[in-house]
């Protein structure tokens, strides 16, 4: 909780620039990732990221949503009503195995966007 | 099992609801579960709450675009658009009524038609392969159909490579003899492979096989679903069992199914053709009995590679056989136009009508939504305001037009299945099967394709007008909308000229139709056919074998219907006016010598009991009728018709004059032409008239006849002809009591169903024509109401200028007027191209008579003003004052 609480000060404080504008397929990843732990409801995820990313990547609540909803008509994650901690009804979403294999592929396919956009930004270091 | 319900009712009727439903749940979890984070960290509950917003971003948003993603979004935004649909249809009870009635109109008419082509061209003929069925027969150029004879089929089907199977068949009449008076059968004798040509399986028992089809075979009959239900009273044992046909027994070997119907007409019984086979004139070649022959055509083998095949074996034949079948060839149709040809160019037209009608009730409807859709501009504005794309907008308005086209479509089929009724009433006999004229599954299909298809050309055109909407001008409160705008307007005077020019060739149309109905009831069919009773009797070949013995029995026939109080006089011939169907034969002219078969002269041929001119009328012109001195073995002698007589002796009388029968190679006794009469009609009212020659039947026998099988005798009654009927029957069964008498009717009647078909078609295309001007009446008076309110501003500012009313009337006038113009030159052109069409069905009458087209433009005028007279009226009535204000 303390965490949350220094995030929301700290998250006004940072500059525009340094937040990384995240597509759509990326904002798909995150959450495929975060799921990988276990069933998490929509604003688990939502402060997962957040946290996880050290406050790095904030994104709107608001639109994860429509990605949740992707998401489902893929069928890489299934959604089911269920109880939150602090006794609240909420849906809980799950990892299923077709999106487990999404998330193999997809993180395959960011390490090597990382690996060549490292390429051109500085030709030095890549060579082996 | 409830729980089941509740899932497809939610599915169907709430999916939106539900989707909705737990998406705001989930939101609110997750909004409250971040304000009680917040609040834990000891955020007041109001900033909790702000802050919970803030980092959630655009709630609606969310939502909406969560929705967007979801797979049964298509099906959400269809239902909502036709709930929206149906509220704004019925808000607007008024254009609604006026759409859907005007579509119903058109769609019903189309719908009614198709129906009729269906049944005729589709149902008819319905067996496998149609397209590869041949009918195959003999013919002679300039002498026309000779029909098949016997040995030349059997040539054929030695012979003939190019088809797989091949079958004989014609119709016949027998007597069927039984408990009642002796009745006359329709029948058709067929080879034992027609069946199996037309795929056809019997209901009960089986069909003919090659056994059956020979002339040592016992008699076998296969009868049809109809005469098996009705004469034969549906009995389930009846393979096996006997009828007595002309006076020999048959044994039934199946029923047909009861849809069977190859023939125009009713079939009850079918005989195998080859028990023909060992008859002696019919195994002469130059016999021609009646026959065609129905074939397949092999795989592989095209119509053209058939008709080479034929001509080359008619010429084998030809060399083979010169005295039966010098000239002679083959004809190969493909069976759909042996049997519709004919009626073709009627059915094309009335369908062509049909589609002018739908076309401006298309335009119409077209011309209705443009005007609501500049009355709909601030909603339309203010749903792009909020967020709606342009696609969105039009899908809702296509919607709107399907749905409206749909409703047009189920009360124009209502219409239709009324319309049917009337229509099946008026059909005349020579229309094949029409009687069985009804909705089916087909009919439905092709009407929801139409409706479809209208309204996407009725609603794409507003609905992308309505679409490109500008905002500003569109909230500006003195706005008129995109509607009335100059584009808009030009659209609608262009789409009002189209529908005004379709209207009037169709009136030009129904014009000349009835005109040339008219012309032909007026024709003079060359005999009078009032206070005349006919009626017609066939001799079964097996009691009457001998020619002598026909002929002696027809004269004594109409000797004793002499004799009938209430008869004036009596005769009888072959081939009676009008309805008749003459045989066509070539003949030599003693003082005529000719250099090729093409020089020979061609008549019909029609054998007359003496007492049959003076019965009918007919004008003597020179010489005179037969008389009982003109008997076996007196001089032989002809009497000819006035167009043959003026064709070969224009100059001189033909009385005297010799003529035989046949061409050079055959050697008929020369008969002297004793009288010239007036012109009888023998191919209906509107026929080309032939020349003709007529014989006596006492000196019958004489090529190419042998054998006078049935006859129609006409009487001259005192009073109503009706009347005698009863005595005349008695007299003919005096002589013998098995004979069928048919046909018994006035001859009046015959002149009426000589028109009938014509009548037909005529009343049709009018009702038609008179349709599609209402409904371009009705668009007319629309638009121009429309205009004139778009105009008030206008109008008033010009009366308070000092306009008169006169003035304004000219105004509204002369835009009816320039219209009308514009229509009529757009109009002319359409019917100069119809008239193509349209000549084979005319009589009598140009297709670009002028006398006709004058009378129409002025019809069209009149029709033009009056619908444009109550607007006209509406804008004399402007009040300026009242107009300028209302800004």
């Amino acid at each position: 909780m303390k965490t949350s609480r220094q995030s929301t000060k700290e998250r006004s404080a940072q500059p525009a620039s340094d937040r990384a504008e995240l597509l759509q397929g990326t904002l798909d990843m995150l959450i495929l990732r975060t799921l990988l732990w276990g069933p998490v409801h929509g604003h688990g995820i939502a402060t997962s990221i957040q946290r996880v990313s050290q406050d790095m990547l904030t994104i709107e609540h608001g639109s994860l949503y429509p990605a949740l909803q992707r998401l489902l008509q893929k069928g890489w994650i299934a959604g089911e009503w269920g109880t939150s901690e602090n006794n609240r009804r909420a849906k809980f979403y799950r990892l299923t195995p077709a999106g487990r294999k999404q998330l193999t592929a997809e993180s395959s396919k960011w390490e090597r966007l990382v690996k060549a956009v490292g390429r051109v930004l500085d030709p030095a270091r890549g060579r082996p | 099992m409830r729980e089941f319900w509740n899932t497809i009712r939610a599915k169907l009727f709430g999916p939106g609801s539900q989707f909705t439903q737990e998406l705001d749940d989930e939101i609110r979890a997750h909004l409250q579960i971040e304000i009680d984070e917040n609040i834990a960290t000891g955020m007041s509950p109001g900033d909790a709450r702000f802050a919970a917003l803030r980092s959630f971003g655009n709630v609606s948003r969310a939502k909406e675009s969560a929705r967007e993603k979801w797979s049964f979004a298509w099906l959400d935004a269809l239902l909502r658009d036709l709930r929206f649909t149906s509220r704004m249809l019925l808000s607007k009870p008024g254009f609604t009524l006026v759409a859907v009635l005007t579509l119903a109109l058109g769609i019903g008419a189309n719908a009614a038609i198709f129906t009729v082509i269906n049944t005729v061209l589709f149902k008819s003929l319905p067996y496998p392969n149609t397209d590869r069925l041949v009918v195959l027969d003999e013919y002679k150029p300039h002498h026309g159909s000779r029909t098949v004879s016997w040995l030349d089929f059997k040539d054929w089907q030695a012979q003939a490579k190019v088809f797989e199977e091949m079958a004989a068949y014609r119709l016949a009449h027998v007597t069927l003899r039984g408990a009642h008076e002796p009745s006359l059968l329709s029948g058709a004798e067929v080879s034992a492979s027609f069946f199996k040509l037309l795929g056809v399986q019997p209901l009960m028992g089986r069909t003919f096989n090659a056994a059956d089809d020979s002339p040592v075979a016992r008699q076998s009959v296969i009868v049809s679903y109809a005469f098996w239900r009705n004469s034969l009273r549906g009995d389930p044992n009846i393979s096996g069992a006997t009828l007595d046909l002309d006076g020999l027994s048959y044994s039934v070997l199946g029923v047909l199914p009861p849809e069977f119907n190859f023939f125009d007409k009713q079939v009850d019984v079918y005989l195998p053709v080859g028990l023909n086979g060992n008859d002696a004139t019919w195994n002469r070649r130059g016999y021609h009995p009646d026959l065609l022959v129905l074939a397949r055509l092999g795989a592989g083998f095209s119509l053209d590679s058939a008709r080479s095949e034929m001509a080359t074996i008619m010429r084998r034949l030809d060399q083979e056989y010169p005295n039966s079948n010098a000239g002679m060839l083959a004809s190969v149709t493909p069976l759909y136009q042996f049997r519709f040809g004919s009626i073709q160019p009627l059915l094309l037209t009335l369908f062509a009508a049909v589609g002018c009608v739908l076309l401006i009730a298309t335009v119409n409807v077209a011309n209705l939504l443009l005007a609501r859709a500049s009355s709909r501009v601030k909603e339309m504005a203010l749903r792009v305001a909020l967020g709606a794309g342009a696609g969105r907008l039009i899908r809702q308005l296509i919607t709107e037009s399907i749905a409206l086209s749909l409703l047009g479509a189920i009360v124009g089929l209502g219409f239709a299945f009324a319309g049917l009724h009337v229509l099946v009433g008026l059909a005349p006999p020579s229309l094949p099967q029409i009687a069985g004229a009804g909705i089916d599954g087909r009919v439905v299909l092709f009407t929801l394709l139409v409706s479809i298809l209208t309204a996407l050309v009725f609603g794409t055109v507003p609905a992308f007008h309505a679409a490109r909407v500008d905002m500003n001008a569109a909230f500006k409160e003195n706005s008129r909308g995109g509607g009335s705008g100059r584009a808009g307007k030009r659209l609608r005077s262009g789409l009002l000229i189209c529908e005004t020019a379709f209207a009037l060739v169709l009136i030009m149309a129904a014009g000349l139709l009835i005109r040339s109905l008219f012309k032909a009831s007026n024709v003079d069919p060359g005999f009078r056919p009032d206070n005349t009773l006919a009626m017609d009797v066939m001799l079964p070949p097996t009691r009457y074998t001998g020619a002598n013995q026909q002929s002696v029995f027809f004269s004594q026939t109409v000797q004793r219907l002499k004799t009938v109080p209430g008869v004036e006089t009596a005769g009888a011939a072959f081939c009676p006016p009008l309805v008749g169907v003459c045989a066509s034969n070539a003949f030599m002219l003693a003082d005529h010598p000719i250099n090729s078969v093409a020089d020979l002269a061609t008549a019909a041929s029609n054998i007359v009991v003496p007492g049959y001119f003076e019965t009918l009328k007919v004008p003597l012109i020179e010489g005179r009728f037969f008389t009982g001195s003109d008997a076996q073995h007196s001089r032989l002698v002809a009497v000819v018709n006035r167009t043959f007589a003026r064709r070969w002796w224009p100059e001189e009388s033909a009385i005297g004059k010799l003529i035989r029968e046949g061409g050079p190679e055959r050697n008929e006794p020369y008969r002297e032409i004793v009288g010239v009469v007036g012109d009888v009609k023998q191919n209906g009212m509107d026929g080309i008239q032939s020349p003709e020659v007529f014989f006596p039947v006492a000196q019958f026998p004489f090529a190419p006849w042998d054998s006078l099988q049935e006859m129609t005798l006409v009487m001259k009654t005192q009073g109503e002809p009706m009347a005698v009927v009863g005595a005349a029957k008695n007299a003919v069964w005096a002589l013998d009591k098995d004979l069928p008498l048919t046909a018994i009717r006035p001859m009046v009647d015959d002149r009426a169903e000589a028109l009938a078909a014509r009548k037909f078609s005529t009343t049709l295309l009018a009702i038609f024509a008179g349709l599609a001007l209402a409904l371009a009446a009705v668009g007319i008076y629309g638009v121009m109401a429309y205009n004139v309110s778009q105009r008030r501003h206008e109008i008033g500012t010009r009366m308070a200028l000092g306009a008169q009313p006169v003035d304004v009337r000219k105004l509204v006038l002369g835009e009816a007027a320039l219209l009308a113009m514009k229509a009529v030159v757009l109009g002319s052109i359409g019917a100069w191209i119809s008239s193509r069409w349209l000549k084979s069905l005319l009589f009598g009458i140009k297709a670009v008579d002028p006398l006709t087209f004058f009378v129409v433009c002025v019809i069209l005028g009149i029709v033009v003003l009056a619908a444009a007279y109550i607007p006209m009226r509406r804008a004399i009535q402007v009040d300026p004052a009242t107009a300028l204000r209302a800004e």
